[in-house]
């Protein structure tokens, strides 16, 4: 696994940066946990069908639920990572409060499309939740009629905590800019080329066999 | 007044009485009123009535049995067996319904108002293979079929099958499932007809009714005159619709005679295709042991009236 | 109340079409100061609906539309079945490691095709290759490969960069050659069939292998000092390492005989499908071979990790799509193109030529996502349209071939960015795996060492061009 790039010290916003990750990298987890999961169910819809005659009953559906899971658990952990894409052209040539400064003016940008979203997207959780139907349900999938509000709950659940990340990498990167230097704790420090690369590699640094 | 309409996949018969629509307000308004048609930029085809419901756009179409659970009421005339044997009568069926209180209080909860249906013949099996044409030899049969033609199947022994509608054409062909169950339309454009072995004629098994919706804030804002108008294009676009399908029908038949043609010289001999193109007579569902009835060509496009009344006294939810 | 209604004043007469432009600049701009590419095009997406539906509904509900709007697309878009397959050719890629699968390859090809000039270089391009079979990312495959053919290739004296060079380009092979997770989001987003274009990959991806060898034959030939053939295996060595590679060739068997092999009963599996039945065989496999849960958990974190970025980037783009969907810039760019009166071949051209540009600077999976959904639509306008017939098309080819075909070249031209500078992330990791090698390879090697690769891939697209039977035989088979 990647060591990530990020500071601590034994300041409060690194202690909660820390305990904030720990909720992150559990989610993260489930999140991959999902993708064997999902291998599993294929492997057995196909199995069953062949062999029993009997394939997993609405598979599309099934999948297209949980398909939610992975897509968004890993969310907030990405970007506590420093995982989601960017260029970083620009952003590798500057230095101290220069840095500090883009790299906040970056986040608070994430930050109010983030509040946005969850609103838009609570709104599309309700929507399909209704306490007097039955399974609470006013919208469902197409072939075996699966409720998709918990599939729909979970995007504004995900976006929440990455809402809570982002105020943690704005007051980060905001004491940066404040106290200058060139490793504020809680925010992933942006690595040149070489640093991400051998990073990347570290991932696949097990033991070599065969 | 210029309204978003959103719709999905391409320009097809399934979507002309939009288009005559939007002419027709056009043309009558002097371009005072006009209709911007969207396919699939505005909205997911399974998300166009949270489109309404929010705003996003003024009128849309969607099918009920894409998301049950949005509107139970409708999926009444989604139910198998209902003998609404061609398209006008779908379309007097549908109405009927659209006009009922139930309908027009859940369609509110979206903030929408039924403007007119969008009517489908009654889905057929395509498939391949010796053709199933006793119920018992349904029996094991997998099915690309969702929801409540799905439950159908599965109640005489059938194995609902859970391929996406894209998928369809290759699962069939590579014989993942033995059978995919679509309106004529959609057997053409996935060209799952084109492999077929076999079909049925008049299976009835029930389809899928997909209302066009306009968004009611929206239609009460049009001044009284662009409302006339609006709501007297809709039975011409409703014919013209028809009249479109209809030439679809004749299409099918004729792709269908080139399949059976294949079929007889290239598969099977002549023992085999004598019975192809011979479906399971819906009433041998429906009433048990009557005899097989051979079904006829065009049978989809016979014009018999039949009274659209009756059935619709009880709007029981939750038809799949 | 009042400052509502200036608001509907203010963007009044406002044509919205200038402002996608506006925010097509505005877009470039946030990339460029590196805010993260997902939350950047989803931040402008939101701007231009609000500022779409500010204009028919005031201030106040404008807002709360856009946000509504805006807010159905990350579930909406995440949820579809087709996307499915993005983790699992992710997680297949770390497994099939574990599963010792990349060192056996490596040393089976080294015996059979080493004996010919630049020999190792050969072997590098076919076990990378073969690997590609099983592995959905370039990225991971170019890593794996740094570790084990560098240091061997050094070690026989060969030219670093080339060495390098060569572990780079043969990463790009993993997206062209099925599973691919980046075929995968092209069928997506221009609604093709993903079965059709992982098949369309395959010729093309081993047409490119084989240009691939033979330009290092070549260039072996041209310079000695380049690294020498390795001679001396006999036959029974050759035949002792195939061993080794035979579980990836049982894998790719799985995954070929679940879709094709029709016995009494039908196929096997979808082309869906039968990519889970592989990663599940590798996974089996890696288990066998002692991967510990350690192993596991990282490989799990690191899938689930890059699977929510691909997903971030997937839904923040299209929020972006669905108010390029309100201004019709697609349309607008799609007619403009098609109503050009150059010959179309120069405009496809230099659509491509764009994409050289934008690689050189971006990564290959946020160039397609952000381009695709105005050059998808302006090359079928160029084709003739969507109903358009073979005889009247300008590429002699239906719209379904032309939207297949014109994948498989974007998708090439979107590898061809991991090798070129300033941003290449194929050479980035090989430079950061190779760093610990015996002979230090600086990133600037690398890229010098790929530079002949790019000739390689450029007389491929030209290849795939000309000749469009190579991308549309095999689909055209199911
Ligand atoms: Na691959
Ligand atoms: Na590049």
């Amino acid at each position: 696994m990647s060591s990530s790039n990020v500071q601590s010290d034994n300041s409060l916003l690194s202690r909660l940066d820390r305990a904030v990750l720990r909720v992150e990298a559990a989610l993260n987890l489930i999140g991959g946990a999902t993708i064997l999961l999902l291998v599993l169910m294929a492997v057995w819809n196909v199995i069953g069908r062949k062999l029993f005659n009997a394939p997993v009953p609405g598979y599309v559906d099934w999948t297209s639920q949980f398909m939610i899971l992975f897509a968004f658990l890993g969310l907030s952990y990405c970007q506590r990572e420093g995982g989601h894409i960017r260029m970083d052209i620009v952003v590798m040539r500057l230095r101290g409060r220069t840095l500090w400064f883009a790299e906040l003016l970056s986040v608070l940008f994430m930050l109010i499309l983030t509040t946005g979203l969850i609103y838009g997207s609570w709104h599309h959780f309700l929507r399909s939740f209704d306490w007097d139907m039955a399974l609470f349900s006013r919208d469902s999938s197409i072939d075996i009629g699966l409720p998709l509000w918990p599939a729909k709950l979970i995007v504004p659940l995900a976006l929440s905590l990455l809402w809570v990340r982002l105020v943690l990498q704005v007051w980060g990167y905001a004491r940066g800019l404040r106290q200058g230097g060139d490793a504020p704790v809680a925010v992933p420090l942006p690595e040149d080329p070489m640093e991400q690369a051998s990073r990347e590699a570290e991932t696949v640094s097990g033991h070599d066999k065969g | 007044t210029e309204w978003n309409v959103s719709v999905w996949g391409q320009r097809r018969a399934f979507t002309e009485h939009i288009h005559y629509l939007a002419d027709a307000v056009s043309e009558a308004t002097n371009g005072a009123f006009t209709m911007n048609i969207s396919y699939g930029g505005l909205s997911n085809n399974r998300e166009n009535l949270d489109g309404i419901s929010i705003g996003a756009f003024e009128m849309a179409q969607f099918c009920a049995g894409y998301h049950p659970d949005k509107n139970r009421a409708i999926t009444v005339l989604e139910l198998p067996f209902m003998d609404v044997r061609n398209l006008d009568e779908e379309v007097a069926v549908s109405h009927a319904v659209y006009d009922h209180p139930a309908v027009a209080e859940e369609m509110a909860q979206w903030n929408a108002r039924m403007l007119m249906t969008s009517p489908m013949p009654q889905y057929n099996l395509v498939g391949t293979g010796e053709p199933r044409d006793e119920v018992a030899e349904m029996d094991g049969m997998r099915v690309r079929a969702t929801g409540g033609l799905g439950e159908l199947f599965s109640s005489v022994g059938g194995v609902p099958t859970s391929v996406t509608s894209s998928e369809a054409y290759n699962a069939m062909e590579s014989g993942v499932v033995d059978t995919v169950a679509f309106a004529q339309h959609a057997h053409l454009s996935f060209r799952t007809i084109d492999i077929a072995d076999w079909w049925t004629e008049n299976l009835n098994p029930g389809t899928v009714n997909c209302p066009v919706v306009v968004n009611i804030d929206a239609y009460e804002a049009l001044t009284d005159e662009e409302r006339a108008v609006l709501d007297a294009a809709v039975d011409d676009a409703i014919d013209y619709y028809l009249e479109n399908y209809g030439e679809l029908l004749a299409r099918w038949d004729e792709v269908r005679g080139r399949a059976r043609g294949r079929a007889r010289h290239d598969r099977r001999g002549a023992a085999g295709a004598a019975r192809r193109g011979r479906g399971p007579d819906p009433r041998r569902l429906d009433r048990g042991n009557e005899r097989r009835r051979p079904a006829r060509a065009g049978a989809l496009r016979s014009c018999g009236r039949h009274p659209a009344g009756g059935a619709f006294g009880q709007l029981s939810p939750g038809a799949s | 109340m009042d400052q509502f209604i200036d608001m509907r004043a203010l963007l009044d007469g406002v044509d919205i079409f200038t402002v996608s432009l506006w925010l097509c600049g505005l877009l470039l701009i946030m990339v460029l100061i590196g805010v993260r590419v997902a939350f950047a095009a989803a931040f402008v997406g939101i701007v231009g609906l609000c500022i779409f539906f500010m204009q028919r509904q005031g201030f106040d509900r404008g807002l709360v539309t856009a946000l509504k709007l805006a807010g159905q697309v990350p579930h909406s878009k995440s949820s579809g079945y087709a996307l499915s397959l993005i983790p699992t050719f992710i997680v297949i890629g770390y497994l099939a490691y574990y599963a010792g699968l990349t060192r056996t390859l490596f040393e089976a090809a080294k015996r059979w095709v080493g004996w010919v000039p630049g020999g190792l270089g050969v072997a590098t391009v076919f076990a990378t290759a073969g690997f590609a079979a099983v592995s959905g990312a370039s990225v991971a495959t170019s890593a794996v490969f740094a570790r084990i053919a560098i240091p061997e290739m050094l070690r026989l004296n060969y030219n670093k960069a080339f060495a390098a060079g060569v572990v780079a380009a043969g990463g790009t092979l993993a997206s062209l050659i099925p599973p691919s997770a980046i075929l995968v989001i092209y069928a997506i987003i221009v609604e093709e069939s993903v079965g059709k274009l992982l098949l369309a990959g395959f010729v093309p991806g081993f047409v490119s292998a084989l240009i691939y060898a033979g330009l290092v034959i070549g260039l072996a030939k041209w310079k000695k000092d380049l690294g020498p053939p390795v001679t001396g295996y006999t036959w029974g060595e050759r035949f002792a390492a195939l061993p080794g590679a035979l579980p990836i060739m049982f894998v790719i068997f799985i995954i070929i005989f679940s879709i094709y092999y029709r016995g009494e009963d039908g196929a096997w599996a979808t082309p869906t499908e039968a990519g889970a039945l592989g990663a599940f065989v590798v996974l089996v496999m890696a288990l066998w071979k002692g991967m510990k849960w350690g192993e596991l958990k990282g490989a799990l974190m690191e899938a689930a990790k890059l699977t929510a970025m691909i997903f971030a980037m997937i839904w923040g783009v299209l929020i972006f799509v669905r108010f390029l969907g309100y201004a019709q810039l697609p349309d607008v760019f799609a007619g403009f193109i098609g109503g050009l009166e150059y010959s179309p071949y120069l405009v496809l051209l230099a659509i491509l030529l764009v994409y050289v540009i934008l690689g050189m600077f971006m990564d290959a999976i946020g160039m397609l996502i952000l381009t695709l959904p105005v050059t998808f639509p302006a090359i079928i306008a160029l084709n003739g349209g969507p109903d358009v017939t073979r005889e009247a098309s300008a590429f002699g080819m239906t719209a379904e071939e032309c939207a297949i075909w014109f994948g498989i070249i974007v998708v090439k031209m979107a590898e061809l960015c991991l090798i070129t500078p300033p941003i290449g992330l194929n050479c980035f990791v090989v430079a950061g795996v190779a760093k610990d090698s015996k002979l230090p390879i600086t990133v600037q090697d690398v890229f010098r060492g790929a530079t002949p690769f790019f000739a390689a891939d450029v007389a491929t697209v030209a290849v795939l061009i000309a000749f469009p039977g190579i991308v549309l035989w095999l689909p055209s088979l199911i």
